[in-house]
């Protein structure tokens, strides 16, 4: 029996404690869940943890800290460094996010490292990076996948992808919602936030135009049935500013600012009776499983990888029409069961020790395989000529026994 | 010899720009018009393929009286304008008929040994890059794959209102240029002649009403005496600022011939073959970000400039060999760059598609 644990470092987040985002948020919970089988070393952002922030330890992880963003152009240089660093001690490599993927092909030509890489959304095709970095992005998610031993998508969907781009087959893991709860309203809570005695529709997300913010709030401005509560950074960027200016007058829209607190934020989701999702990016959305777990029915932006994980029970909508037309035909009993069907999905899915036990799984199936599993088939090496020779040529045009024409 | 050069400029343009008319009507009759096939070209109307014609009757009509036939004989350009004709010739069958592309490559084969059996070898070059161990058949053998490469690839370029035309007018123009610093006349009449004719044309190819096009005899035309005076100047060391020249040519050439081997090297990677027409040329990737065509062109001549440049400041310090490798590295990062930035919007397009299945 092993009794040596085998060393992990956590690399690309900003670090924990989490209070940022769904990778940090992920990490947390790794450390919680896996420190009995990995000694971890999880890399922080020294510029979101100022000095009396920093520990030395968190829940038996080492805390090493860097004097780089963790995200934007310097997590170029983060990433790097920190991978570099790590090859110090580490046996595993954990990395989330592609934008340190450039350095990897040394890694693995030098080293006995396993590198396990999560390729985070589909990043390159994000509108809110320009041209050059949409280009740097693009290419080291090629890196990142070539040279890894496991790589990770966290939506069936972007597996899809990566298998038409790159013929490997990535791993699916999503996020754990478990974290959040049901938070029944005190009298101060009611005093504070008075919407929370009828039914109201809720939204949280970070106010960027690829959220279809506009979209939403307009559909709920003109709409009486369910006011909208949302919540998001409104003052960061001259979208959420224009956006807050034009309805914070309107009498069916709550604009708040970010809530931090987790108790607060689950105070406002919990007690909502929809949850509007209008992400459009790819991948598997935190919030969105956070909102399945607690029992929420969903409205959500129609594209597959929401789609994918509500397991195509929600509700979609791709145009304020169709988002209209969904919230006048809404029925409460109908919205009822939703919420359930959407708690069961969560429940089976989206626990973090579910989510844990997967990351585990699959290092240890990179210390124990070499290679990827392809997604195409061997005898598409052999060529039309010799399929055709030996009456397989069939075999030749597999992909039309799976692909679907869209017109 | 600069009041020649100029007045034999203007009496090539003079002769083309009094031609163009007639032999657009001429095209009407004779059907030799570019018809709008939506799914690859990108023009509207049919527009007539007299261009090459026009530039190859102006710069022959020029020529003799440029050139006394002491000098004509010594340049070799004989061969060179007759071979220039026959693939003229053969362009126009092709506007008009769509000949197979393997009796293309074969007339051009033919055409480039011939020349090569007039001396036109890539002799001393090859040896200035180190290459001197090989036997003079290989360096002819050489020298042919190099013709018949570069004339394709030209072919390949014109693809884009303007693009073809304009390469072409820098590339003689430098030749020209060339020809002068290392007093070599006849090559400066030779590039004049037909930059006088490519000026009328371009008066014309700009021109929205009264359009005209290249057409393959035109490029086919124009290429093949680009490389022979190209394989020229490449070859004859021993003039002045020989290095520069050199460098110059290479640049301006490594743009076409390079994109040509990329396209094609892409298409045999997805198992079809090279002569298959799709869009991955470097003007189709740059309309995919920048949708006008006269920007692209002009960002493909800028480039091109920009190069030249380089190669030229490098030349001062280095020998050619180290020159020829800079422009292949450099032109093979662009490549690259392009390659990426085409297989960006390719996917984008799927994912696009995939995204919104229902």
């Amino acid at each position: 029996m092993n009794s040596k644990k085998r060393s992990l470092a956590i690399i690309g987040t900003v670090g924990l404690p989490a209070k940022y985002g769904g990778f940090e948020t992920l990490a947390n919970h790794l450390v919680e869940n896996l420190s009995e089988e990995y000694d971890m070393t999880v890399y922080c952002s020294g510029k979101k943890y100022s000095s009396d922030q920093r520990v030395k330890h968190y829940k038996g992880a080492r805390l090493i800290y860097l004097p780089f963003d963790a995200n934007g152009i310097q997590s170029i240089v983060y990433d790097t460094f920190s991978i570099l660093h790590s090859l110090w001690y580490a046996e595993v490599l954990l990395i989330l996010g592609v934008a340190g993927a450039w350095v990897l092909p040394f890694v693995k030509l030098f080293t006995n490292k396993k590198i396990v890489i999560s390729i985070d959304g589909i990043e390159w095709k994000r509108d809110k990076w320009s041209l050059p970095a949409k280009l740097y992005l693009y290419w080291a998610e090629r890196i990142a996948v070539r040279y890894s031993h496991v790589d990770i998508s966290d939506n069936e969907s972007i597996q899809d992808y990566t298998a038409m781009r790159y013929g490997s087959l990535s791993n699916v893991i999503e996020y754990g919602a478990d974290h959040t709860m049901q938070v029944s309203p005190n009298g101060d809570d009611l005093m504070k936030y008075p919407f929370l005695q009828k039914p109201y529709a809720f939204k949280v997300c970070r106010i960027e135009p690829e959220n279809n913010i506009d979209m939403v709030l307009n559909v709920f401005s003109n709409n009486s049935k369910y006011p909208l509560v949302m919540v998001g950074n409104w003052s960061n960027s001259n979208y959420g500013q224009m956006l807050k200016e034009k309805y914070q007058a309107n009498r069916n829209l709550i604009l708040l600012d970010p809530v931090y607190e987790q108790r607060s934020i689950d105070l406002l989701r919990s007690n909502a009776s929809l949850y509007v999702h209008g992400h459009s990016a790819g991948g598997t959305n935190p919030s969105l499983v956070e909102a399945m777990y607690l029992g929420l029915p969903i409205f959500a932006y129609g594209i597959s990888y929401n789609k994918t994980t509500t397991e195509h029970k929600a509700k979609y909508f791709i145009s304020e029409q169709e988002l209209l037309l969904l919230i006048k035909n809404v029925d409460g009993h109908e919205l009822q069961k939703m919420g359930q069907t959407m708690q069961h999905i969560a429940q089976r899915r989206y626990r973090w020790n579910v989510i844990a036990r997967k990351y585990h799984a699959i290092i240890l199936r990179a210390f124990a395989f070499d290679e990827k599993s392809q997604v195409v088939p061997a005898y598409k090496s052999l060529g039309a000529q010799l399929l055709r020779k030996y009456d397989a040529n069939h075999l030749a045009y597999h992909n039309l026994f799976f692909e679907t024409t869209n017109n | 010899m600069i009041l020649k050069l100029i007045s034999t400029l203007l009496l090539s343009y003079s002769l083309a720009a009094m031609l163009m008319p007639g032999l657009r009507k001429l095209a009407a009759w004779f059907d030799l018009t570019d018809k709008p096939n939506i799914a690859r070209k990108i023009h509207k109307a049919p527009v007539p393929l007299v261009g090459g014609i026009v530039i190859g009757i102006a710069s022959m009509l020029t020529l003799p009286m440029a050139l006394d036939f002491g000098l004509y004989n010594n340049f070799g350009l004989m061969p060179i304008m007759v071979g220039a004709t026959i693939l003229m010739v053969t362009g126009i069958i092709d506007d008009k008929l769509e000949i197979n592309p393997f009796k293309k490559l074969l007339i051009q084969f033919c055409c480039a040994y011939l020349i090569v059996e007039s001396d036109f070898v890539l002799d001393h070059f090859l040896d200035e890059l180190h290459l001197y161990i090989l036997p003079y058949s290989i360096k002819k053998m050489i020298t042919m794959v190099f013709i018949v490469a570069v004339v394709n690839a030209y072919n390949l370029m014109d693809g884009i209102d303007g693009l073809a035309g304009t390469l072409f007018s820098v590339v003689f123009i430098w030749l020209t240029f060339a020809g002068i610093v290392m007093e070599q006349w006849a090559l400066s009449m030779v590039s004049v002649s037909v930059v006088g004719g490519l000026f009328a044309f371009l008066k014309y190819n700009f021109d929205e009403k009264n359009k005209v096009f290249l057409g393959d005899s035109g490029s086919l035309f124009l290429s093949f005496i680009l490389v022979t005076c190209s394989i020229y100047v490449m070859d004859n060391i021993g003039f002045n600022h020989h290095k520069s020249m050199v460098s110059g040519i290479m640049a301006m050439i490594a743009l076409p011939l390079l994109d040509a081997l990329r396209v094609f090297a892409g298409r045999i990677k997805k198992g079809k073959s090279p002569f298959f027409a799709d869009k991955s040329h470097i003007h189709h990737v740059l309309l995919s970000i920048q949708s006008e065509h006269k920007k692209v062109a002009f960002i493909l001549l800028a480039l091109s400039i920009l190069i030249v440049i380089t190669a030229l400041v490098m030349a001062y310090f280095y020998s050619l060999l180290v020159i020829a490798f800079w422009v292949l590295m450099v032109f093979s990062g662009l490549m690259n760059l392009i390659g990426m930035i085409d297989g960006m919007h390719k996917h984008r397009a799927i994912l696009a598609k995939q995204e919104m299945a229902r």
